[in-house]
């Protein structure tokens, strides 16, 4: 190891190090509820910073600030017109459904999404269907993650891939399973502060390196004019494109299971609302900055022979080497912060809502605690088995995970909190119609169908369609279970 | 309007806001920034700065008041 690479590696020990620190502080605070509604939604005690941190940390995935730095890199100033729904996504994302969902959790004691769809619409088979479908695609989005991983380890550390890949599962897991929601959130928070700094320090250090916007406006405009302007390189961002991006980045959050299921964790009212303004606050310093990176990286290093280094390699070109090794913890934070919510919500799928609500009684603590340690450490297994050969249509599988979630879940869950005549035919319809039409696209014509249209936006209307129609073909849900969710 | 209603006025409030983003972001920037000569301000294509950035300032400006005036606080145990 060189003296460079000895000094990054001990900057992100660093890190590594006051990750475990925090799940060790948050496990030390219990609650005094029960253990699942402490481990899976931290006693319903979390304030609006912790809110706020965590919901955005698991958003930005390595997706974030790997994947779509990678196509700036690429396709250039266009990516700012792809990710500009970002402007509005605390609005949304907060605003649409968190109020409402954390208003429903305190009152029903819903600790996880398919408990809430369930109890709402008294139905066995959509609280089943959903814990199915949310094992099923977090799994996959799990096993990209861990490869995101794994290949900054490489880059940055040298560590090979199949070593990395498996001490970055077991290290998630590890502080996932030991201390549930309340660790997830506290390392969440501190990763996410790592992410805002570590990116906006990158951006200051590479434009001094390089010396200004001018110089990089000047640099772009030399090697390809197309970096400049619509729709960018190989007609990157036609019209409809950007439309339909309007949609998925701005409403897919909206129908996540896993950032809904945040909500159920806030301590009132005020906690949200404070929450969604940090959370648009945040945004507005980080994703800009984000892309603006990755337009840098191509006039600072403009010949990477794989443009997923971009935001790594932009690092390490532009600053010394103990500050790239806490910069590049940037990186690796987004993508830890979202494998253990990932993995959270899914070892609450499995214990909660595919075992714990149909054996017909109560789990006790200890035998709670153990189902939820081992499947928490099996889901990583899965994941690792997945990502120690990982397909190579993975990415597209990542993008239909996500979409289809939205697609999927969005419509039935706000008619679900918003329309007491919805009943659980129209929940079923306006979920199958949604999954269903979104494989179809996705199967005929992968990201764009009809008049060039991304099949989310086909996917979420036919499934607001299915969802209205379905409801009317049968009776309303009984009037003392609507009391509940519309009594006041 | 307390309760539901109310959670609901606000849901459709902020697809209102999504709404004049997504005009705005998408009209500005196809009229100014797809095949046309690029132009910079400050070393920034101009069409990302009108379609982009300004409208970024505007709705986030709007986010603060939707998030710290119109979102309303509700006293749980009261009701």
């Amino acid at each position: 190891m060189t003296a460079a690479s000895l000094e990054t590696g001990l900057a992100f020990a660093f890190y590594l190090g006051a990750t475990f620190f925090f799940a060790w502080l948050a496990n030390r605070r219990k609650s005094g509820a029960g253990f699942m509604e402490d481990f899976f939604v931290g006693g319903r005690e979390t304030g609006a910073w912790v809110m706020a941190l965590t919901w955005i940390a698991t958003a930005a995935s390595g997706g974030t600030f790997i994947g779509a730095p990678s196509f700036a890199y690429t396709y250039g100033w266009i990516l700012l017109l792809w990710i500009s729904a970002y402007m509005v996504f605390a609005v949304t994302g907060v605003g649409m459904l968190g109020k409402r969902i954390g208003r429903i959790g305190r009152a029903t004691g819903a600790l996880t999404y398919p408990d809430l769809m369930r109890d709402r619409f008294e139905s066995k088979a959509i609280g089943i269907a959903s814990g199915v479908a949310i094992i099923f695609l977090y799994t996959w989005y799990v096993v990209a993650q861990l490869v995101a991983g794994a290949r900054l380890l490489e880059l940055i550390l040298d560590v090979p891939y199949h070593t990395g890949v498996i001490l970055f599962a077991a290290v998630v897991a590890l502080y996932t399973a030991y201390g549930g929601f309340r660790a997830v959130a506290w390392t969440d928070a501190f990763q996410a502060v790592v992410m805002l700094f570590g990116i906006l320090l990158a951006l200051w250090f590479a434009l001094e390196k390089i010396g200004g916007m001018e110089a990089v406006y000047a640099e772009l405009e030399r090697q390809d004019p197309d970096l400049l302007t619509g729709p960018g390189p190989d007609d990157f961002l036609p019209l409809p494109a950007a439309i339909s991006f309007m949609a998925i980045y701005a409403l897919s959050a909206c129908g996540q299971p896993s950032l809904i299921s945040r909500f159920l964790a806030c301590r009132d009212t005020r906690t949200v609302r404070r929450a969604c303004f940090l959370i648009g606050a945040y945004i507005l310093l980080l994703y800009p900055a984000v892309m603006v990176l990755g337009v840098v990286g191509r006039a600072l290093v403009p010949d990477l022979e794989v443009s997923d280094h971009a935001t790594p390699a932009t690092i390490l070109a532009a600053t010394p080497p103990a500050l790239a090794g806490v910069l590049l913890a940037a990186p690796f934070a987004a993508v830890m912060s979202t494998v253990s919510s990932y993995l959270l919500v899914s070892a609450s799928a499995v214990v909660r809502d595919l075992y714990g609500r149909n054996r017909g009684k109560e789990l006790g603590e200890v035998q709670a605690r153990r189902l939820t340690t081992l499947s928490t450490f099996g889901l990583a297994l899965l994941a690792l088995v997945f990502a120690l050969n990982p397909p190579e249509f993975l990415q597209y599988i990542v993008i239909f995970a996500g979409t289809g979630l939205s697609a999927t879940f969005l419509f039935p869950t706000l008619f679900a909190v918003y329309w007491p005549r919805m009943n659980r035919i129209g929940c079923l319809a306006g979920m199958a119609g949604g999954f269903l039409s979104f494989v179809a696209q996705y199967a005929a014509w992968r990201t764009r169908s009809f008049g060039d249209f991304d099949p989310f936006v086909w996917s979420l209307l036919i499934s607001a369609a299915c969802s209205y129609f379905g409801a009317f073909l049968a009776p309303p849900t009984r009037k003392d279970v609507l009391a509940v969710y519309f009594g006041d | 309007m307390t309760g539901w209603r109310r959670h609901r006025r606000e849901a459709i409030v902020a697809g209102l806001i999504w709404l004049a983003a997504g005009l705005w972001t998408r009209i500005v920037s196809y009229d100014l920034g797809y095949n046309t000569p690029p132009s910079s301000i400050g070393g920034v294509p101009s069409w990302v700065v009108w379609g982009v950035f300004v409208p970024w300032l505007v709705f986030f400006a709007v986010h603060c008041w939707y998030s710290l005036h119109y979102l309303r606080d509700e006293d749980e145990d009261a009701e």
